[in-house]
């Protein structure tokens, strides 16, 4: 069973992916072009937001630091720091209350003014003299500081500005002011909305330069000055102070887009987080789709090519079977039709084919049947009719053996008791008697003659070819020789041909040539210096001429038609002894080996016998 | 010559007449017994018949056969003449006007010892039985001679 050398199954296959290869490489072509760039515009947009984040934490700290330098120049905190300076005491609770009652209720978002003295011991508070201060390591005057004073406030961190408080009379400094806000107003200052764009992981925060988390996250509770950030944008920040975005993995351990704004004076990073999932949602979303898409399609396509398998292949295989079993001779095949489509009419018109070559073998083995039965028929009639024409010839045979013989003896009678009566008489006859007699006995003797010659004609006429290859010469010479023997008073110049090789029954072929050439030998009798020539001279019909030439007593050309008739004569018998049989028998064995014979003379001049064989 | 006995088997009395009137020209004395058919022949030569109780030491010295016979042919009564002990050795001369080549191959592959064809003409004819008469009973020595 040969295999095709590219199967359907495969050029479909190979139609299925010079399909599909190019939409799948477009659309991941795009997929990634796509994906890409709203990488890029998430990250912008990121970036976008962390500016505006870091301008409003900028304002807060900018405020805050105004407020706190504004409140350091109120005159009644100057002049009150420096009495106390100058006295050498804490307050005992005056500067506090002014404290309290007009600044710290300005903002609900201070906890607490501190006033210190340059030596960092505390001057004032508004929590009280006997609060406790919160420590705050290397706050300068004139910045902004992160603390987390663990005090049992519930408070939580706290953020705290500090402004350097001058002297109203001096100008040098007398204290610092420090107020106090909670940690987590830097909260409200980022907002932490969700911005125009919607997305529902947005996450906004501050990162100080420790790494620690400044604001609230968004999903994590308490992580305030304790979790840990650390990404490549912090460090970047605070390393170099470079702003940046980028997709990385978040505090959290999940995939995000982010960007970074750098505070680079408290060293602070403002991070703007999107889940990856989220920003890249609709890309991936499509993504999705498109795999579903994909799946389904190629789940399409494969119950499709199943079916196609099924159908045409099923259909062309069965259909290549009966094709290879009626190449085998089995014409008894119908291939069912199970569709309309074109392989059923293929179907359909192989059955026909199949149903006209079987007919048409029938047809064919009905004729050869008819044939031979002819061919037996006509081979009985041959075999019959041959043996008719045996029994024919048989009987023929018979007849001619019966004629000759039966013929013969009364000629011997009458020829014998008419010798017998010219003896016996001797005497008692005359001359004309004598005379009768002669005539009785010559016409006896001449029947005799006869008799065997028309024997010897029709042997000839049933005798069977026996075909060989024969020297003509050879026997011309032959027949010269014993004519010269039987004669030798004779002066006859033969003339013979050398090799004159033909193809013929030997036996009846030297009956002709003796017949030709004892012809020629009587009728020459007359002359005195004979020729007799025996050679072939060109061609008629394809066949080589033969030609017996003398230059005897010749004959009328008037009466050649005669010639080769049975008995026929141009002579008196007086002239020249014969019964006329001679070229008869010439003519019939001519005849008998497909050839022919005519003859040219010329009255005294001579003749010429030719023949072909 | 001494007496010789000549069988001549012949069914034409001409040709009987002829052939004596032969044997007379030619001088060639003998008995001739004459059969004219092969039935007659047997019967004398076997003693048979109307031949019955003749003296079967007596063979004849030479047996002319002509093969066209009425009842039993030629051949057939040479087969019997060649089958029968007593006349197996019998000169026959096969003398008949046939020159068939299938009759002088039958004749002598039946046992003939020599085939003569008879001349239509009569001199011809009589110069042969002359040879025959020299030959067969002058010549050739005869077995019965010597039987």
């Amino acid at each position: 069973m040969y295999r095709p050398g590219f199967s359907l199954s495969q050029k479909a296959l190979l139609a299925l992916a010079v399909v599909i290869l190019p939409i799948l490489v477009v659309f991941l072509v795009s997929y990634q072009t796509g994906k890409k760039d709203l990488e890029a515009f998430i990250l912008a947009d990121l970036k976008l937001h962390a500016d505006e984040r870091e301008d409003d934490v900028l304002n807060f700290l900018e405020m805050h630091r105004r407020r706190a330098a504004d409140f350091a120049s109120d005159g009644f905190i100057r002049d009150g720091l420096e009495k106390l300076a100058q006295d050498g005491r804490t307050d005992r609770g005056r500067l506090a209350e002014y404290l309290r009652k007009n600044k710290l209720s300005l903002d609900k978002d201070l906890i607490r003014l501190i006033l210190f003295f340059p030596d960092g011991k505390r001057a004032v508070s508004t929590d009280g003299p006997d609060a406790i201060i919160p420590v705050v390591n290397g706050a300068e005057a004139g910045s902004a500081a992160v603390i987390n004073p663990g005090l049992d406030k519930g408070g939580g961190p706290e953020i705290v500005f500090t402004a350097p408080v001058r002297s109203r009379h001096s100008g040098s400094p007398v204290g610092v002011i420090a107020a106090f806000l909670r940690l987590d107003t830097l909260d409200k200052a980022l907002g932490n909305t969700s911005s125009a764009a919607g997305f529902k992981t947005l996450d906004i925060y501050l990162v100080d330069k420790d790494g620690f988390l400044l604001t609230k996250a968004r999903f994590m509770d308490n992580a305030v000055l304790r979790q840990r950030i650390e990404n490549a944008l912090v460090r970047g920040c605070v390393e170099k102070q470079r702003e940046e975005t980028g997709f990385y993995e978040n505090y959290r351990g999940v995939e995000v887009a982010g960007a970074s704004m750098c505070i680079p004076s408290l060293g602070w990073t403002v991070m703007v987080e999107v889940d990856r999932d989220e920003a890249l949602a609709s890309i991936l979303d499509i993504r999705r789709y498109a795999v579903v898409t994909a799946a389904i399609t190629l789940t399409l396509l494969a119950a499709l090519y199943l079916l196609f398998s099924r159908f045409v292949l099923t259909e062309l295989r069965g259909l290549t079977g009966a094709a290879r079993r009626v190449a085998g001779g089995n014409y008894d095949i119908a291939v069912q039709v199970r569709t309309n489509d074109e392989i059923g009419i293929l179907s359909g018109a192989f059955n026909d084919m199949a149903m006209e070559i079987k007919e048409r073998i029938a047809e064919r083995k009905r004729a050869e049947e008819e044939v031979r039965r002819l061919n037996a028929e006509l081979e009985a009639k041959v075999a019959a009719r041959t043996y008719e024409l045996k029994e024919a010839n048989r009987e023929l045979e018979a007849f001619s053996y019966s004629v000759a013989h039966d013929l013969r003896a009364p000629l011997r009678i009458i020829d014998g008791f008419s010798q017998a009566l010219e003896e016996d008489l001797k005497d008692g006859l005359d001359a004309n008697a004598r005379d009768h007699l002669r005539r009785v006995r010559k016409a006896s003797a001449r029947m005799g003659q006869l008799i065997d010659d028309l024997l010897e004609l029709s042997r000839i006429t049933r005798a069977e070819l026996r075909p060989d290859a024969i020297n003509l010469s050879a026997v011309a010479g032959a027949v010269a020789a014993e004519l010269k023997k039987a004669e030798p008073s004779r002066r006859v110049e033969f003339v013979i041909e050398h090799n004159l090789e033909a193809k013929g029954d030997a036996r009846l072929l030297r009956v002709a040539v003796e017949n030709l050439i004892g012809n020629a030998w009587k009728f020459t009798e007359k002359k005195a210096e004979a020729r007799i020539e025996f050679g072939s001279y060109g061609q008629r019909d394809g066949k080589r001429v033969y030609f017996v030439r003398d230059n005897g007593v010749g004959f009328d050309m008037r009466y050649s038609a005669k010639l080769f008739g049975a008995f026929q004569r141009l002579h008196a018998d007086t002239e020249f002894h014969g019964t006329g049989i001679g070229l008869a028998t010439v003519a019939r064995i001519i005849k008998r080996h497909n050839g022919a014979v005519w003859a040219e003379g010329e009255v005294e001049r001579g003749a010429v016998f030719y023949f072909t064989l | 010559m001494k007496e010789k006995l000549i069988l001549l088997i012949e069914d034409s009395s001409d040709d009987v007449m002829l052939t004596l009137r032969a044997f007379k020209t030619n001088n060639i004395v003998g008995e001739v017994v004459i059969a004219c058919d092969g039935v007659e022949a047997l019967d004398y030569l076997f003693a048979a018949g109307a031949h019955a109780g003749r003296d079967t030491s007596i063979m004849p010295h030479i047996v002319l056969l002509d093969l066209k016979l009425p009842r039993i042919d030629g051949f057939e009564v040479l087969k019997r003449i060649r089958t029968d002990a007593r006349t197996r050795l019998l000169p026959v001369v096969i003398l008949t006007s046939s020159r068939e080549e299938r009759d002088v191959l039958d004749g002598y592959r039946l046992g003939g010892n020599s085939y003569i064809r008879k001349p239509v003409d009569f001199v011809q004819f009589s110069a042969a039985v002359k040879q025959i008469g020299i030959y067969w009973l002058a010549l050739n020595e005869s077995p019965s001679a010597h039987a």
